[in-house]
């Protein structure tokens, strides 16, 4: 009963408008960790982070040379909990989480312009209901907080305050999860950069989340997601795209491993067909190099117009000291295969885990397109970004 | 670090009680003073202390005189003088255990190893702790047949305290330290190798045409991306990467104007031949490598000139300077190349694979 009660207290909290901070680093497999649940409840990533990828983040990746005297590994991983604590209590997992970006946009360009956007800046919580020998076996995860009015005008009177996250998990055995509630969809590699082509293509972006179930099998072998869906029950009916994803991952060995994602909707309007390949690699200590090339359907069906996009990203993660990552973002996207333009993006950059709960992030975006009758100036955005986790 | 310190207190409490039922007055004045000596890290004071009343090489010698000599010794990196004392001390005090230990060693390993007094664990220790830190300073000086005693030898003691009840576990990296200077030898040399690339290149030309009949100048717009194919000669260690590396690509371009001067034309040929040395430093010993690529670079272009027009810098012959880092996996690896080539427009990018011959 206490129980019943308390899932039916976090879902009222969550239903009004709730969010997500994506803070999925699938590179981490540059460290062996091929699955997400080792660190996240969220079996693809993101979300609140599990005590162990709070003990990971504390003493694996982030620099550890600024912590005031002498803190061996062992106390950082103790000390990681909710604002550096040892965890209080056994049930409950709070946790506040803030991104900060920098975006000057065509640099040495007409018309550039600087501006600071808080991208995201929530607070979350994971209420622990598993039997006292695992009390991640079930579990009830939300999170609510400020995003800002999408950019692209698509909804100026959107809510400033969301949640891009709630769901109850139920991991009834070691391999096995179910997950039901409001998260994003299982397709590719969930990189951070949520304007990256693989990602606003498909139909993936920051806001893109939908009420879904989703059955997750994970072994040593591989893992496989299966992820029906009903959209965003905050949206208009005839604009819900309703369909499902399915996202498969083999091991071929502990640092590489190839998959597809497939991902099919529609709604009154729209009809989405797109699938992927992707493979994650990694190289020696912390380093990794994630690919993905996929195609993308979008018919509209009242005008009875249809257009297949291609898409490829590159990613790599060279880690140069504790914490400091060089990053390549190699980026390609033809809007319309029958079409010869296409645009290209490159974006080197560097990353740092200063401490547990402090990321930098400095990146350049060399943006390129090709088109057949005309060319066009090359442009350069330049972002720095903060990420606060506590 | 602690539980040597522990160690020491219990060995001086020991050897003080000791001292006062076997030796005169000035020898246990002698020891006390070189006690506090070795306590103000005097060491060699504490030899010439222990010298002047002690024979340190006598087996006879009490037991806390060659043990502090032994440690003092260790502290003065004379190895060699501390291992032989410690020997002296298990000659002295656990002879027959010493013998039987070692035997059962030979014949079985360490199964069923006879258990020991943890004193003689303690010497055990000291000498393979010895043992490796002479072995780590004076490898270049040791010949083969000495470096393969010792590796014996530190490796039979570690096993040996590994099964025992023995309480201080820092024995566990004398191996490690070993092996990881021994992969160091390894990893410095260099070696060379040829290897094949491909790649994905993208670049933008820089060039203008000019009207004969006033002298407008105005530049033209390229943009050009196509394969690269090529390989190269690397040298290298697991540190460090020299290679010279070039490829050669055919791709074509589209080019236009935007101001007084119309011109526009579609497929024309790009040829472009890169080659240049790349300078790679890999920052975790391992498969990654960073670093930069200085290249001359060769291009030119099949344009259109139209009558009355001239085309400047369709060849060139230039340089250019790049970031580059690679992924090596087995004998495949993956490239990526950013950055700027003099007189060309914006930036040039190429992602690519190797295959190593």
């Amino acid at each position: 009963m206490k129980v019943k009660i308390l899932i039916l207290f976090v879902l009222v909290l969550c239903a009004s408008s709730i969010q997500r901070s994506v803070f999925a680093y699938p590179n981490f497999i540059g460290y062996g960790y091929t699955s997400c649940t080792v660190c996240h409840y969220n079996a693809y990533g993101n979300g609140p982070l599990t005590d162990y990828g709070r003990a990971l983040g504390a003493s694996t990746i982030s620099d550890d040379r600024w912590w005031f005297g002498a803190r061996d590994l062992n106390e950082l991983g103790q000390k990681s909990g909710f604002l550096y604590s040892e965890h209080l209590t056994k049930r409950f997992r709070p946790s506040l989480d803030y991104r900060g970006l920098l975006l000057k946009n065509n640099v040495g360009g007409d018309g550039s312009e600087q501006e600071w956007i808080n991208m995201d800046a929530n607070a979350s919580l994971v209420v622990r209901l598993g039997p006292e020998a695992d009390l991640d076996k079930l579990f009830i995860t939300a999170t609510m907080g400020y995003a800002p009015v999408p950019r692209n005008g698509s909804d100026p009177d959107a809510d400033t305050y969301r949640s891009r996250e709630y769901y109850i998990g139920y991991r009834p055995t070691k391999n096995w999860g179910i997950y039901a509630g409001f998260m994003d969809k299982i397709y590719g590699i969930r990189i951070v950069n949520h304007e990256a082509y693989s990602r606003s293509i498909t139909g993936n972006t920051m806001n893109d989340q939908t009420h879904a179930l989703l059955v997750h099998y994970s072994s040593e072998k591989f893992d496989l997601g299966i992820q029906p869906f009903v959209g965003n029950m905050g949206e208009e009916a005839q604009v819900r795209q309703k369909g499902f994803a399915t996202n498969f991952e083999y091991t071929v060995s502990r640092k590489f491993r190839p998959g597809f994602s497939v991902q099919m909707s529609e709604s009154e309007y729209l009809k989405n067909y797109a699938y992927a390949f992707h493979a994650r690699a990694g190289f020696g200590k912390g380093n990794s190099v994630m690919a993905e090339v996929g195609q993308v359907q979008k018919s509209q069906i009242k005008r009875e117009v249809e257009t297949t996009s291609r898409y490829w990203m590159v990613q790599t993660h060279t880690l140069l000291s504790k914490g400091f990552f060089l990053l390549n973002t190699i980026e390609y996207l033809k809007s319309n295969i029958e079409v010869e333009s296409k645009n290209l993006k490159w974006g080197p950059g560097i990353q740092y885990f200063v401490i547990q709960g402090l990321e930098l992030r400095f990146d350049i975006f060399n943006s390129r397109l090709y088109n057949e009758s005309s060319n066009s100036e090359d442009t350069w955005d330049f972002t720095g970004q903060v990420h606060l986790w506590f | 670090m602690v539980l040597r310190v522990i160690a020491f207190t219990f060995f001086l409490a020991w050897t003080s009680q000791s001292f006062g039922m076997l030796i005169g007055r000035e020898e246990k004045l002698a020891f006390s003073k070189a006690k506090q000596l070795y306590k103000d890290k005097l060491y060699h004071q504490v030899i010439e202390m222990l010298s002047s009343k002690f024979q340190l090489h006598s087996d006879n010698t009490p037991s806390g005189a060659l043990t502090l000599a032994a440690y003092s010794y260790e502290k003065l990196e004379d190895y060699g003088a501390a291992i032989k004392l410690y020997y002296s001390l298990i000659k002295a005090n656990y002879k027959d255990k010493n013998s039987e230990i070692l035997q059962s060693y030979k014949t079985n390993g360490t199964d069923d190893l006879p258990e020991a007094p943890n004193k003689l664990y303690l010497y055990y220790h000291r000498i393979a702790e010895s043992m490796a830190r002479l072995y780590l300073r004076d490898y270049g000086k040791l010949n083969q047949n000495e470096k393969e005693t010792i590796r014996k030898r530190v490796s039979m003691y570690v096993e040996i305290l590994g099964e025992s009840d023995y309480d201080n576990d820092s024995y566990d990296t004398i191996n490690e330290r070993l092996e990881k200077h021994d992969k160091y030898l390894v990893d410095k040399v260099f070696h060379s190798s040829w290897f094949l690339s491909t790649s994905y290149i993208s670049y933008r030309n820089q060039l203008s045409i000019e009207r004969q009949s006033d002298g407008l100048v105005v530049p033209i717009n390229s943009t050009v991306d196509g394969i690269c194919i090529g390989g190269g000669w690397r040298y290298q260690s697991a540190f460090w990467e020299y290679n010279l590396n070039g490829c050669y690509s055919a791709a074509t371009m589209n080019v236009d104007t935007d101001s007084s001067i119309t011109y526009q034309q579609s497929g024309v040929a790009s040829t472009t031949f890169l080659f240049g040395p790349s300078v790679l430093w890999k920052p975790k010993s391992g498969d990654v490598s960073i670093g930069i690529h200085i290249p001359f670079i060769y291009n030119t272009g099949d344009y259109t000139v139209p009558a009355g027009y001239t085309i400047s810098d369709d060849t060139l012959l230039t340089y250019g300077y790049f970031l580059e880092t690679n992924w090596k996996l087995s004998s495949w690896g993956i490239f990526t190349k950013f950055g700027k080539a003099a007189q060309f427009k914006s930036s040039l990018w190429m992602v690519g694979i190797t295959l190593g011959l």
